[in-house]
């Protein structure tokens, strides 16, 4: 499975989260070639997707970081 | 393996106020999502749709210009009832739809798809839609992609709940909290409606750090805060501020009740062994400040809490204050 979230270190807390959302977007892409969506249409969504997630998962791991030194 | 729970309603809301989304305005991941299923599946009307008690809300909604409709007409009303897609090949021809005011009227919906969004503990809180405004069939592809999607949408909201909750104790960050609070004083304005916050603090904690190591610590937090998880009903909430100290909302209860229920928590922790030094005893002291006019701001509500607290622990500790009503201390 490709790791989307290379070079950021996830914490225990979000580990189980971060990668049952590889796996679902795993799936997505195995759902999308199964209907004959278009390679490009599926690059461009998972890139969207990958992307919009990896952001909100560095914001949550910055959030834990403070609770963590508070 | 999760549990559906279809008929815990209260259980369902519940989790559904844990993931703090209500009422809150679009935000990119959710509108990604919507996009990308409308592209695909290529309907005019996609949406995320979350299910409160009378209301059903849009957290992201393609091709309609709302935000809520009443529960009574939601098509995902009935999609959260099972674990299964629901499907409307023609809403005109179905019984359940044929005179729904979305079908008769303006969007003038014809045609659904729709799965629940399930949380890992089995509740569906609402489900991820696609509609038409023509007649449709949706293929076991369409629906394993509508699938997919709504994983990806309980995976937002997870991430995010994850990240207001402290790791130790599994209660509510404080900034977590303090938001909840903030939103609490807007419903008891508009609601008027009463609701108590309680502040408590393990006693002489620094003595269990000193003593027994700091892990012996965090035992005892942690068996504090899952005493308090227990005796908490669905909708409340437990907030670590910080250190020892955690806050308490108690919402739709009166003071009378917010005492009766502090108390209830103070001896549930004086009754703890802690698996620490063969045994470990602690005890905690509460300030318990029911919603005043006055406060207007978490901070405000927070102080008089605290100093209530504060006269708990001058009158001896393991016992629980009342803010303004000083001289109804219950005494342990």
């Amino acid at each position: 499975m490709l790791d989307s979230f290379y070079e950021i270190e996830i914490p225990d807390e979000l580990s189980g989260v971060a990668t049952r959302h590889q796996q679902h977007v795993a799936e997505l892409v195995s759902g999308l070639r199964s209907f004959g969506v278009d390679d490009q249409l599926i690059e461009r969504s998972v890139d969207e997707l990958i992307a919009s997630y990896r952001a909100e998962l560095v914001t949550a791991i910055k959030r834990l970081k403070r609770h963590c030194h508070a | 393996m999760r549990e559906p729970k279809f008929h815990d309603e209260e259980g369902r809301i519940a989790a559904l106020i844990r993931y703090d989304v209500l009422d809150t305005p679009p935000e990119a991941p959710f509108e990604k999502i919507t996009l990308l299923v409308k592209d695909v599946l290529q309907v005019p009307i996609c949406a995320v749709s979350l299910v409160d008690r009378e209301q059903q809300w849009f957290k992201s909604i393609q091709g309609l210009d709302t935000r809520e409709t009443p529960r009574s007409i939601s098509f995902c009303a009935h999609t959260i009832r099972t674990d299964e897609a629901l499907i409307v090949t023609d809403a005109l021809q179905d019984p359940r739809f044929s005179t729904n005011p979305l079908v008769l009227g303006e969007p003038h919906i014809r045609s659904y798809a729709g799965v629940p969004l399930q949380s890992p503990d089995g509740y569906n809180v609402g489900a991820l839609c696609a509609i038409d405004v023509v007649p449709r069939e949706f293929s076991d592809a369409q629906l394993g992609i509508l699938r997919s999607f709504a994983s990806l949408v309980v995976d937002e909201l997870e991430l995010r709940r994850i990240a207001e909750r402290d790791h130790l104790t599994g209660a509510l960050t404080r900034r977590g909290f303090v938001e909840q609070v903030k939103k609490e004083i807007s419903r008891c304005r508009r609601h008027g409606r009463e609701s108590v916050l309680v502040l408590l603090d393990i006693d002489h904690f620094k003595r269990v750090n000193d003593g027994h190591g700091h892990p012996a610590g965090d035992s005892v937090l942690k068996a504090a805060a899952s005493a308090c998880l227990e005796g908490l009903r669905e909708n409340d909430l437990l907030g670590r501020l910080g250190g020892e100290e955690f806050g308490i909302l108690l919402t739709e209860t009166d003071a009378g009740g917010g005492l009766e229920a502090a108390e209830k928590l103070r001896k549930a922790i004086a009754g703890l062994r802690v698996d620490v030094a063969g045994g470990l005893r602690v005890t905690a002291s509460f300030g318990v400040a029911p919603f005043a006019a006055s406060v207007s701001k978490p901070e405000d509500w927070i102080a008089r809490a605290d100093e209530a607290l504060y006269s708990a622990k001058r009158g001896g500790r393991n016992r629980c204050v009342a803010a303004n009503a000083l001289a109804d201390a219950i005494a342990a």
